[in-house]
């Protein structure tokens, strides 16, 4: 019979201090060396940002000093009221489709975790597939589909294609985790008389909150981030995203460096936001992930 | 509360028959309790009238209602799980409260049963808290209350009391046998724990291979097997068991040799057996007597001569290993004194009305006493 019904991964341990050994000084020498390189990018546009153009220009690894600070990016960007427009693009896109993903992907995880019919294993799969190739191959495909639908240039087209781009992984890392739900859980839940439908958004879902967090945060950065599909599918003024909207600064024989540093500043902004909304969950789904 | 039929009951897992032509009636308020080795299909029986499994052939019915196609809910059943099954996120009023919802019940009416069913498991003080802060007693408790508060027609336990360490499952296993009557409910109770059967049941049910083997109250199955392998489950240490040759049989006793060229007379029905039969015999550990300083041996007695190869001593008795002359192993309950010690010679006897036998297809021949006789002793 099965065991107690925790999750599989381990609790956290308190590891006892005795001294420091080497191979961990390593491990964080490593790890810090990894965060410079990964700030380092985004430091330098958070720095530039508030600097003048010329400044920009003649010394870009400096701080902003009181001569060289300017707002006149971030004023430029402000004045333009399409930006809060391809802003509100970029949020609606992004949260629309990471709510159908994590609805659809809860749903279709469990029903191939929990369901044995045929044709299982041949969707399991058919969702990997998913995973392995990249879905840019498809844009020709896809894009004529959008014009036959008459879905070009609108927030759906993308909604659409995100959703089906992040299924497979949330399909395939909901569906661990919901193996890992004890059966013996949804079995006095059907002793109790509960549907299918209550167990899996009243029993299961609760208990695997934390690896819907970590789908989130995984799927929702490159649909914030994407700027091949808004460019594609729906590069009309009235919707485009954040990310193309910035492009308009970008000129073929001039660049607007203090519009594209500031509003590449202000694009972090909401997706650090929504990371920072999923991370508490997050951090338990890496660390603790135990139900009992 | 409710009885149960089965009524030639079968499952089987693709083309793995697992159960086979089960026949059984429960009553009302009986507790019985499924026992048998590991993949004997006494968990399968349980699921099977819970309805988390369907069932392959065959008639279920809770009083006169066919039940087959019904859900656990539908069929008025509740289930207490081995691993508790408490929903995590739930506090332990949630807990109990949650199939009540789910059924509509009004706010009142669940608060006060939940609440009574708290008083009767003494949980009450517990109801603000989450499962993670409970020790597994009092898990268990709570999932027991989960299973009374929706006053289902009938109780299944699957194998509740293994997770609990040894005292507290002394103590809940008492609790539970008051509850039992308490409620006068209906239960099936399924164990691998031979206490647990023998203590709780009001009728053990002995499953082997899908089958089942015998059906009776416990002293029943203890004292008039129906066959070996109900008589090796049952009791502890396990029956000694030594091939044998009938000598002369009647309806009132059974001569036999056995294969040392002692003879033990049984006293069992013996109309069916013929002259120069194999069959075996079975001595329960308890019931054989050692003699530990040999003179000569009473006619009528088993008297087989053997060596002690191991003492366990218990406490309130000792468990004597022994083997013959030639070389049989047997196991012995002595009174638990040290007067025996190991490498001394021996002589063990048990009185014709302890013998059990078995004829070769494994079926036991009537016992004409089975009432308990008298309890080993060293003289």
């Amino acid at each position: 019979m099965t065991h107690t019904s925790t999750l599989a991964l381990p609790s956290q341990r308190s590891l006892p201090r005795l001294g420091i050994a080497p191979s961990r000084v390593l491990v964080h020498l490593s790890l810090i060396g990894y965060l410079l390189l990964a700030m380092l990018p985004v430091l330098l546009v958070l720095m530039n940002s508030f600097k003048t153009r010329d400044a920009i220009f003649s010394d870009p690894l400096s701080w902003p000093t009181a001569e060289t600070f300017s707002l006149i990016g971030y004023t430029k960007v402000m004045a333009r009221s399409d930006v809060w427009m391809y802003f509100q693009n970029s949020f609606i896109v992004t949260v629309a489709s990471l709510f159908f993903i994590l609805l659809f992907g809860a749903m279709a995880a469990w029903g191939i975790s929990e369901y044995r019919f045929a044709g299982n294993r041949w969707l399991r799969f058919f969702f990997a597939f998913g995973i392995m190739v990249p879905i840019r191959l498809g844009t020709v495909s896809i894009l004529q589909i959008m014009v036959g639908l008459n879905l070009v240039n609108t927030l759906s087209a993308l909604v659409l294609v995100y959703v089906a781009q992040g299924l497979p992984l949330a399909i395939m890392i909901l569906s661990e985790f919901m193996a890992q739900v004890p059966g013996e859980l949804k079995d006095a839940a059907r002793c109790d008389g509960i549907d299918e439908f209550r167990i899996f958004f009243q029993v299961v879902v609760p208990l695997i909150r934390p690896a819907i967090a970590t789908v989130a945060v995984f799927t929702m950065v490159p649909i914030w981030n994407d700027l091949w599909f808004p460019l594609i599918l729906a590069p009309s003024e009235k919707t485009q995203t954040i990310t193309l909207g910035i492009q308009q600064f970008v000129g073929q024989y001039a660049t607007d460096w203090n519009a594209v540093l500031a509003s590449l500043s202000l694009a972090i902004v909401p997706v650090v936001t929504l990371y920072a909304l999923f991370s508490r969950q997050l951090i338990r789904g890496i660390t603790a992930g135990a139900v009992k | 509360m409710a009885s149960v039929t089965l009524h030639q009951l079968s499952k089987s897992y693709g083309n793995t028959p697992v159960l086979h032509n089960i026949d059984l009636h429960i009553e009302h308020g009986e507790l019985v309790v499924l026992v048998g080795p590991s993949g004997c299909g006494k968990s399968t029986l349980l699921r099977v009238l819970c309805g988390l499994e369907n069932i392959s052939s065959g008639e279920l019915r809770i009083d006169a209602d066919v039940v087959n196609s019904l859900s656990p809910a539908e069929r008025g059943i509740a289930m207490v799980f081995q691993s508790y099954a408490l929903y995590p996120h739930m506090n332990v009023f949630k807990n109990m409260a949650f199939g009540l919802k789910i059924q509509g019940s009004s706010k009142e009416d669940i608060a006060q049963r939940v609440l009574a069913a708290a008083k009767v498991l003494h949980i009450d003080h517990l109801l603000e808290r989450l499962p993670r802060e409970l020790s597994g007693g009092q898990r268990q408790r709570v999932a027991i209350g989960r299973a009374i508060v929706r006053k289902p027609r009938l109780f299944l336990f699957d194998e509740p009391l293994s997770n609990l360490d040894a005292s507290l499952r002394a103590k809940t296993r008492i609790e539970l046998s008051r509850l039992h009557r308490d409620l006068a409910a209906t239960m099936v109770y399924v164990t691998h724990d031979q206490v647990e059967a023998m203590t709780l049941g009001d009728k053990i049910v002995v499953l082997n291979e899908g089958h089942v083997q015998q059906a009776g109250t416990p002293l029943t199955l203890y004292q008039q097997p129906a066959n070996r392998f109900v008589a090796t489950f049952i009791g502890s240490p396990t029956i000694n068991l030594l091939p044998a040759r009938v000598l002369e049989a009647s309806s009132s006793g059974v001569r036999l040799r056995l294969n040392d060229g002692s003879q033990v007379v049984a006293l069992v029905d013996g109309s069916q057996l013929q002259t120069g039969e194999s069959v075996e015999i079975g001595l329960r550990p308890e019931h054989c007597s050692v003699d530990a300083s040999p003179v000569h041996s009473g006619s009528d007695d088993t008297a087989m001569h053997a060596e002690i190869t191991l003492v366990e001593h218990l406490g309130e008795s000792n468990l004597l290993y022994l083997k013959t002359d030639i070389g049989q192993e047997l196991i012995v309950r002595g009174d638990g004194n040290a007067a025996v010690r190991l490498g001394d010679a021996v002589i063990v006897r048990a009185a014709p009305e302890s013998v059990y036998l078995f004829r070769a297809d494994g079926t036991a021949a009537t016992r004409l006493r089975p009432g308990n006789m008298r309890s080993a002793h060293v003289h």
